[in-house]
């Protein structure tokens, strides 16, 4: 029994593309509105005493609410793609985790509620009743920081048919499967870095409308914030690496993933000579869009690769032990591929769908 | 049939999807497709006139619409494809393989349509040229509009899939016999809608001289929307297959009152009679409307909006695509394999994996969660407890047996003797909970 017995609109491979394209435009703009909310926070904190900041803070989250209107319609296409490429598993988690999924309505709608109200309210409202005005700002904030939460959580949970198949709640798959956390750590930073990217390049462009010293200052903030999120990635990073489900590190991720932390540190180097006074933003801009895109397959790839492993292959253990070269190359190309793919799965478009470890019947 | 069984809390799922999709229907038809063209329209007054009370007004508008259609809007677009999910797994997965291109285009086009808002709203100010910041605005009111022209290929398709289910094809499922007059009939409603919506606003955005001209103004939307709705609405029933038809006095009224809308094309002719009437009142008035008259309006065009989504989303049913899928998830084709095995066994997550001695009520709830659930509850909304609870083991199941024949709306009972057995001694036991409860 199934409902996939159509064929697919799309060949695989070309929605697996079209999917990985498509999530980095979304998520880009994610970043660009979490980072955003919370650097603005930021500047607006420091500028209590600092009348640039807080004139920067403004500015700042006037950007934010035109980017999560893009973010929201960009996310459109990978829910759609995803929804065709991995239909059983991704509805299957979806469904597993419904109220928390469904969560994400009310959160994202309050939260863009008071973020457009802490940015019209930097309009006189922050004069009048700054602690007020403050607190709506940082709310809209709280409510950003749960969202990818529920996302990651779900993502993480498709990925395991095993632990679907127990019927975790919202809290149970969170704290226990996948590395949901390791995860979320590594999107607050990058978003952070992209913002702080980002905030280098717009203000400190050549028809900002900053005046001199204000835009030096504020090229600084940013090109502070990106440097030092960046720089934390180096943690963050291996550690999403070693909490990776067993099976997830394969030798095409590891490339990628190598390919991205040196273009990464690339950025870095000129991120650190801008703060020196020799402006390297644009190039230190195109080297993140290189990691970017990196990351964004390498991170598709450890998904086809936890889909296609077998369902008890579930833990650190035998990626560390990988790590450090003690795993059989079967590991590495993925143990058992297809073993367990279309049980229970019998139409065709299924099987192309979805060769993932079959959810055992709870 | 292959996925995890939910049911929203308190008003269970179809009221779920149905307050999502109208607060979404209704944002997206008032404050973007027709609201695109009322601030359009005023702002070129404005600039035509020179009056610039009216490009103010016109801004105001503008920005109260942006808001609201990039927050609830936006979300609750999102919604309706979050919640089909949880409640149609199964009829969502088949519609998106269906209308994958569909959906893809009408992606691009909804990111262009909130670049053009953006872009509109955001440069208000930024212009010396008004008429190229104008320029921006038919941009948005073009896009704004081709959203529709998209999705209501697809909402035509769930209730009259018309060549689709001879050849599969998308252009066929796309272009079906009621995509034209469906997108004929929405453009009234969003002019006219868009229109009450500006007049309601216009209490807080004008001062009353201004007010009356808003008024007379967005009397000519009204105008405008009357000949569409009339059209689009008489052809739209026109077109409708006959078993749809009469199924029409239900959904307007439910099954109780359904003898009162008999006749679905008189209520069409006295709406366009009243919006007629106060478009031509409206016109020749020099003070504004009484406040209350204008909430009426409003209030009246989301009832008359919402009929309409009401009897479509109703009229469709058994199915949630015509010949190919019922309501409740189960393929048409599937009908004699299951009625052969029970569904249970096909059930991927349903507790039960038979009816075994002792454990029937058990079963009899996971074939309620498979069959039912996905358009009643137990004590909610459309809650079987309150329709066949405490009844007679017996009485239900006999009726489960012809309840397709007995009310067409509903598709048959699918699955085996001992499945039915264990489904109307599981409902049988409802409304005894409920007074259990209540006794307590």
């Amino acid at each position: 029994m199934t409902p996939l017995d159509l064929p697919l609109p799309i060949p695989l491979a070309a929605a697996k593309f079209l999917l990985v394209a498509a999530f980095l435009l979304h998520i880009v703009f994610v970043n660009l509105m979490v980072g955003g909310t919370l650097v603005a926070l930021h500047a607006h904190w420091r500028g209590r005493r600092d009348p640039v900041m807080l004139d920067f803070a403004a500015r700042l989250i006037s950007t934010v609410t035109v980017h999560k209107s893009l973010a929201v319609v960009l996310g459109v296409a990978p829910l759609l793609l995803i929804s065709v490429a991995y239909t059983v598993p991704f509805y299957t988690s979806s469904l597993l985790i419904a109220p928390a999924w469904l969560s994400v309505l009310w959160l994202v709608t309050l939260a863009f509620g008071l973020l457009y109200a802490y940015k019209y309210g930097f309009d006189g409202w922050h004069r009048r009743q700054p602690r007020l005005h403050a607190t709506t700002g940082v709310l809209g904030g709280l409510c950003l920081l749960v969202i990818p939460l529920i996302y990651l959580t779900n993502t993480q949970l498709m990925l395991d048919a095993g632990a679907m198949a127990r019927r975790p709640g919202f809290f149970q798959a969170m704290l226990g499967v996948g590395n949901v956390f390791p995860r979320y750590l590594h999107f607050l930073l990058a978003s952070l870095a992209v913002t702080g990217f980002w905030v280098t390049l717009w203000w400190g462009r050549a028809g900002s409308p900053l005046t001199p010293a204000a835009r030096g200052q504020v090229v600084r903030f940013g090109a502070r914030w990106a440097l030092a999120a960046t720089g934390l990635q180096f943690i963050a990073g291996p550690i999403v690496l070693f909490t990776l489900p067993a099976g997830g590190l394969t030798g095409p991720v590891a490339l990628f993933l190598a390919v991205g932390v040196v273009s990464g540190l690339g950025a870095i180097f000129m991120i650190a000579d801008t703060l020196r006074g020799t402006e390297r933003m644009g190039r230190a801009a195109a080297l993140l869009v290189v990691t970017i895109v990196c990351m964004g397959t390498a991170r598709h790839l450890i998904r086809e690769a936890l889909l296609q492993r077998p369902t008890d292959a579930w833990g650190p253990g035998p990626t560390i032990a990988r790590i450090a070269g003690v795993g059989s190359v079967d590991d590495f190309v993925g143990r058992g591929r297809g073993d367990h793919g279309d049980a229970g799965l019998e139409a065709p478009g299924a099987a192309q769908a979805y060769r993932g470890g079959a959810i055992p019947r709870p | 049939m292959d996925f995890p069984y939910f049911e929203f809390p308190l008003i269970g799922n179809r009221w779920l999807i149905a307050l999502i999709a109208s607060l979404h229907v209704v944002i997206n038809h008032s404050a973007a497709i027709g609201g695109s063209l009322v601030v359009v329209l005023a702002e070129r007054r404005g600039l035509l006139t020179g009056d610039a009370r009216w490009d103010r007004l016109a801004y105001k508008l503008a920005f109260a619409f942006f808001i609201l259609t990039t927050t609830l809007g936006a979300l609750t677009g999102v919604g309706i494809w979050f919640s089909v999910m949880v409640s149609q797994p199964a009829g969502l997965a088949a519609l998106l393989r269906i209308f994958f291109w569909a959906w893809f285009l009408e992606w691009i086009v909804f990111v262009v349509e909130v670049a053009m808002v953006l872009a509109y709203f955001l440069s208000w100010h930024a212009f010396t040229d008004r008429r190229k910041h104008l320029a921006l605005g038919w941009a948005y009111v073009g896009t704004s509009f081709l959203t529709m022209v998209i999705v209501t290929g697809i909402l035509g398709a769930m209730l009259t899939p018309g060549q689709w289910l001879v050849d599969r094809g998308f252009w066929g499922a796309f272009f079906n016999p009621t995509y034209l007059p469906q997108l004929i009939l929405r453009s009234g409603l969003a002019l006219a809608l868009a229109a009450a919506l500006a007049q309601l606003l216009g209490r807080w955005f004008a001062t009353p001289d201004l007010r009356a001209e808003l008024d007379r103004f967005c009397a000519r939307f009204h105008l405008a929307a009357v000949p569409l709705l009339a059209v689009g609405g008489l052809w739209y029933l026109a077109v409708l297959p006959e078993q749809v038809k009469r199924l029409i006095p239900a959904a307007l009224l439910t099954t109780r009152y359904a003898a009162w809308a008999q006749h679905a094309w008189l209520w069409q002719v006295a709406t366009c009679l009243a919006l007629a009437g106060l478009g031509v009142w409206g016109l020749r008035r020099t003070r504004p409307w009484p406040a209350p008259l204008v909430l009426a309006v409003f209030i009246g065009l989301v009832g008359t909006l919402g009929a309409f989504e009401r009897v479509r989303e109703f009229v469709r049913k058994p199915y949630i695509i015509p010949g190919y899928m019922y309501a409740n998830g189960i393929r048409v084709a599937d009908v004699p394999m299951l009625a052969r095995d029970g569904v249970l066994k096909h059930a991927r997550w349903a507790g039960e994996p038979a009816v075994v001695p002792g454990r029937e009520r058990q079963a009899g709830r996971a074939v309620y969660e498979l069959q039912c659930a996905a358009c009643h509850t137990l004590e909610g909304p459309n809650g079987l407890g309150p329709k066949v609870g405490g009844m007679p083991q017996a009485a239900i199941a006999g009726f489960i047996g012809v309840q397709h024949q007995v009310h067409p709306f509903m598709p048959p009972f699918v699955g085996t003797e001992a499945e039915k057995l264990a489904l109307a001694d599981y409902l049988a036991s409802l409304r005894a909970a409920a007074t259990r409860e209540a006794t307590r």
